[in-house]
């Protein structure tokens, strides 16, 4: 790595460094079976198969071998004039070993132009009144391009070695091609734009910061099924591309400051939303695809409680109630009738998985030498796919279960609000799609809200006064407490430990856990 | 650019395992997976057809939810778990077929004749996995406007970006015997050694042409080609000798190619040898000694299938049958006899023989081309012919009875011919289309 830094005519600031990185990886592993191992004479007993098939089943001895070269190249330059302008430019290869792909998807590139503008150096603020209540103020812009190529695909046909045997006895080396090749593989792409303020005033009392983005994927890797006839089920392509855009804010405020005391609150908030822009999904996929909705996207079958038997009413797309044999045209063997393209249009949009707004809040407060730290974390207005609490169709006695099982319509519990035990006798075509097809768990019921705040840190600490620590050659040495976990405000999460953990009911909730600490500097 | 030349050499690994097919040991490999994947559907038909039955009593569950629907021919509302014929596979092994072809010039390290040898087992493979789709999806081609009829896809060219539509019966047994022809002048190799026997040799691309011709009820061109797979190839398994092995061993001495397995272990496992089949063999017939196993008065297994080393795409006796059926509707009787007569030789102990050799010299045309045919279900019996039979001739009504319930294939019935794999369809509609 080389660095260059240097400013000439007390205006123009040059600084240029350019790098290389060059790794090679080797794994290997080996195993070894032998049975009836002797110690003393250090040998086994050979072991005979009753016939060749069961001796290939237990081999005795493998071998795996892997190697693996990586090379980098980057180089960033920035030039900056009086202070106040600043263009900066950054890029970087990154090079692997990629197998039977042409050589320039070999390096991976990322280009970026940045600018940069401190407005508070500019003469006519610096001049004028507002130099006293305003510290800082810069306008950054950035855009940078960044491909990625999948290193699963080739545009040759690759096989794999393995020793098959045709006709008895005669063993012989295969080659197996099972992955499609793909003549029209090409770099998936990147774009980002970034546009971001900072903000001091007020002696440093209040420090902000913004960053807007917008980031869009186009020729993203993604599988597209292929007609049979070609020889391959599905192929890899440069198909789907997505948007990200979002907004970063973080606020640092000093709010007291006297000659003991100080309290400071650092809050941050992001924002952010993606939209799948386009994706392949399979002719048979009877999921909806996600092209118009997030990445983290839940579908779920609209339910409108239970029919006089029990069994979950749905609500369809003109607003009607009707059992799942109605909605899905059921024939007697449990299967849909309909098409996979309509089986999809049944399913509604729920909501992402990812938050719409997540951040943290901290608060700090100092006393002498004393301070407590206070440190929330929050994630807001996601959804969660939960497990079902039992399933109506295959429910085993002998497995715990949560209360709702007692929450279940029966003959007795008319009020029931959850689905009934359903038997093979009654209504066969539905208890064979509760049974046997992923249908109960795509209710809308096991779709909940997700939001909650945690109080991540509490912490006290201490610092022992210095004129009791120079006695003894200590520099600095303080003492601390800190609870980690304590508690979590959330929407409702019953079933469940944790809302962090939601959807698996075996999870453990997060450790609450307490630190004690003793920090010593000589 | 210099330093990305020198990195180009660090970053040059191959993988372990991995391979871009270059040489000729690496193009043979390829082409033998496809060998060792080929589908066994010749097998999985011959449930459809009268030689199997099932028996309440003893056919399991598991084999009943397998091959039930297929039994039956059921093919509105299969049962899921209903084993399913190939599609892709075939298609793969054409897929192959055509990267060798198309990269005959650029394979390296391969001696003329190995090459010529390799690509002409590559025009053969391409052929069969043609000519079986056509006869496993299209109608018969003797019943129908073959140049008129929807087949299958054609794929000449190693490209997975093609939507194909099918072609018609005619475009595909023209190309069939296309890729015959051009793999008959290229392959070189007269026999395999035993163990390799699976590879297809000259005298198959005859065999080939000799069973398509068949097919299309072109008895000239069945009779000319079976003469010369008989006189490349004339040994027949002589079943009256004791140390005689199934003629559909591939160390039999009949076998000319030894590629498909047909009857797998679970297929000769789940059927039941028929009554109808049983019925046609005659006294003294070494026959159903050799391929049946009868347990029980009303219970006979199949021993003609499961072992692995029972394969057989291509024998002798076939093309003994083929002769004597084609020469019989040639009106060329004596001929047909001798062909008949030289197969019954090495069925029958020579008493029996005597017997039933006088009998058959006194049938008519048309009693003869009947017995051709029932001496073809006893001498082929579960070796994925008697399907294709039935729909190239007289396409019978079929019944077939299980737990009291009585199942009907109509005479003529649309269910002689198999409807395109579901999940064909699903990935590419246009299948159901012909390409004009």
């Amino acid at each position: 790595m080389a660095e260059y830094a240097h400013r000439f005519n007390k205006v123009h600031d040059l600084e240029v460094m350019a790098g290389t990185e060059v790794r090679r990886l080797k794994s290997s592993s080996l195993y070894s079976a032998a049975y009836g191992y002797d110690a003393r004479t250090l040998t086994t007993q050979p072991v005979l198969f009753p016939t060749e098939d069961l001796g290939r089943q237990y081999p005795l001895h493998r071998e795996t071998f892997q190697e693996n070269a990586y090379v980098s190249w980057f180089a960033t330059g920035s030039y900056t004039l009086m202070a106040r302008y600043t263009l900066g430019a950054s890029v970087r290869w990154d090079g692997s070993d990629v197998f039977g792909v042409a050589k320039k998807y070999r390096f991976l590139p990322l280009y970026s132009v940045s600018g940069l503008w401190r407005v508070s150096n500019e003469p006519f603020l610096r001049n004028s009144s507002a130099a006293k209540w305003m510290d800082n103020l810069a306008l950054r812009l950035s855009y940078g391009l960044q491909g990625n190529i999948d290193k699963n695909t080739s545009p040759y046909l690759i096989g794999t070695f393995n020793r098959t045997t045709v006709l008895p006895g005669n063993v012989e080396t295969v080659i197996t091609a099972e992955t499609a090749p793909n003549p029209n593989l090409r770099w998936e792409k990147t774009s980002n734009v970034n546009l971001g303020l900072d903000l001091s005033l007020l002696d440093n009392a209040i420090n902000v910061s913004a960053d807007y983005y917008y980031r869009k994927s186009t020729d993203l890797i993604g599988t597209r099924m292929l007609p049979l006839e070609t020889g391959f089920s599905s192929t890899i392509i440069n198909w789907a591309s997505m948007q990200n855009e979002g907004l970063e804010v973080a606020l640092t405020t000093r709010n007291i400051r006297t000659k003991h005391f100080t309290w400071h609150t650092n809050l941050n908030l992001g924002f952010n939303s993606n939209r799948v822009l386009r994706e392949t999904v399979a002719e048979n996929s009877t999921y909806p695809g996600r092209e118009g909705y997030p990445v983290g996207a839940i579908f779920a079958y609209r339910t409108a409680g239970l029919d006089s038997d029990g069994y979950p009413l749905f609500l369809t797309n003109d607003g009607q109630k009707v059992t799942a044999q109605q909605l899905l045209k059921l024939n007697s063997h449990g299967a849909s009738t309909l098409t996979a393209e309509q089986q999809r249009a049944q399913y509604q949009y729920m909501g992402t998985i990812d938050p719409k707004v997540s951040g943290g809040f901290i608060n700090t407060f100092d006393y002498k030498d004393w301070q407590l730290g206070v440190n929330f974390i929050f994630n807001l207005g996601m959804k969660v796919r939960v497990q079902p609490s039992y399933s109506p169709a295959n429910y085993d006695r002998g497995l715990n279960t949560n209360r709702d099982i007692l929450q279940r319509w029966t003959t007795s519990n008319t009020s029931g609000t959850f689905a009934t035990l359903m038997t093979s006798g009654t209504r066969a075509p539905e208890y064979i799609r509760y049974s046997e097809f992923n249908l109960y768990s795509m209710l809308d019921t096991w779709v909940r809200n997700n939001s909650y705040c945690r109080l991540q840190s509490l912490r006290l600490a201490y610092k022992l006064p210095k004129t009791w620590l120079s006695k003894v050659g200590i520099r600095t040495a303080s003492l601390s407490a800190e609870a980690r976990n304590l508690f979590v405000v959330a929407s409702n999460y019953d079933n469940y430990l944790d809302p962090e953990t939601m959807g698996n009911p075996f999870a453990q909730p997060l450790a609450k856990s307490f630190v004690f600490g003793l920090n010593v500097q000589f | 650019m210099a330093v990305f030349t020198s990195c180009d050499k660090f970053l040059d690994i191959r993988p372990t395992g991995k391979v871009i097919a270059e040489t000729g040991d690496e193009y043979r490999a390829l082409l033998t997976s496809e060998y060792k994947n080929f589908p066994e559907d010749r097998g999985l038909a011959s449930f459809r057809s009268d030689e199997i039955t099932f028996d309440a009593s003893t056919t399991s569950s598991e084999d009943y939810d397998s091959f039930f629907d297929i039994w039956t021919w059921n093919d509105q509302s299969p049962q899921a778990t209903t084993a399913s014929l190939g599609w892709r596979r075939y298609y793969h092994a054409i897929y192959i077929a055509n990267t060798i072809i198309a990269n005959r010039n650029n394979i390296t390290e391969i001696s003329t004749a190995d090459r010529n040898q390799l690509v002409g087992e590559a025009y053969m493979m391409r052929a069969y996995c043609h000519f079986l789709l056509a006869n496993l999806y299209a109608k018969p081609y003797t019943t129908v406007q073959p140049d008129t009829t929807r087949a299958v896809p054609l794929m000449l060219t190693a490209d997975v970006n093609l939507v194909p539509q099918s072609q018609s019966l005619a475009a595909v047994y023209a190309q069939v015997e296309n890729d015959v022809d051009s793999a008959a002048l290229l392959m070189n190799k007269t026999t395999w050694d035993k163990g390799f026997n699976y590879r297809f040799n000259t005298t198959s691309a005859y065999a080939l042409k000799s069973r398509l011709a068949l097919y299309k009820g072109d008895w000239a061109a069945a009779l000319a080609a079976a003469k010369q797979v008989i006189a490349a190839h004339p040994a027949l398994e002589d079943l009256t000798s004791s140390s005689a092995v199934l003629p559909n061993s591939y160390k039999s001495a009949e076998n000319i190619v030894a590629l498909e397995q047909v009857m797998t272990p679970t297929y000769a496992r789940a059927g039941r040898v028929s009554d109808e089949l049983l019925a046609l063999y005659k006294s003294g017939d070494r026959r159903k000694a050799h391929y049946f196993n009868e347990i029980s008065s009303t219970t006979t297994l199949i021993s003609k299938g499961g072992g692995g080393d029972l394969r057989c795409s291509f024998r002798s006796a076939e093309f003994y049958l083929i002769a004597a059926e084609s020469a019989a509707e040639l009106g060329n009787v004596a001929e047909a006899l001798t062909y008949l007569k030289a197969l019954m030789a090495k069925r029958y102990s020579t008493a029996f023989y005597n017997f039933h050799a006088a009998n058959v010299d006194t049938l008519s045309q048309a009693e003869l081309i009947s017995y051709i045919y029932d001496e073809r279900a006893r001498e082929l019996a579960f070796e994925g012919h008697r399907w294709f039979d039935l729909r190239r001739t007289a396409r019978p009504q079929l019944q077939k009875t299980y737990d009291s319930n009585t199942y009907t294939l109509q005479q003529n019935d649309s269910r002689y011919t198999l409807r395109f794999p579901l999940e064909a369809v699903e990935a590419n509609p246009g299948i159901e289309k012909m390409e004009r």
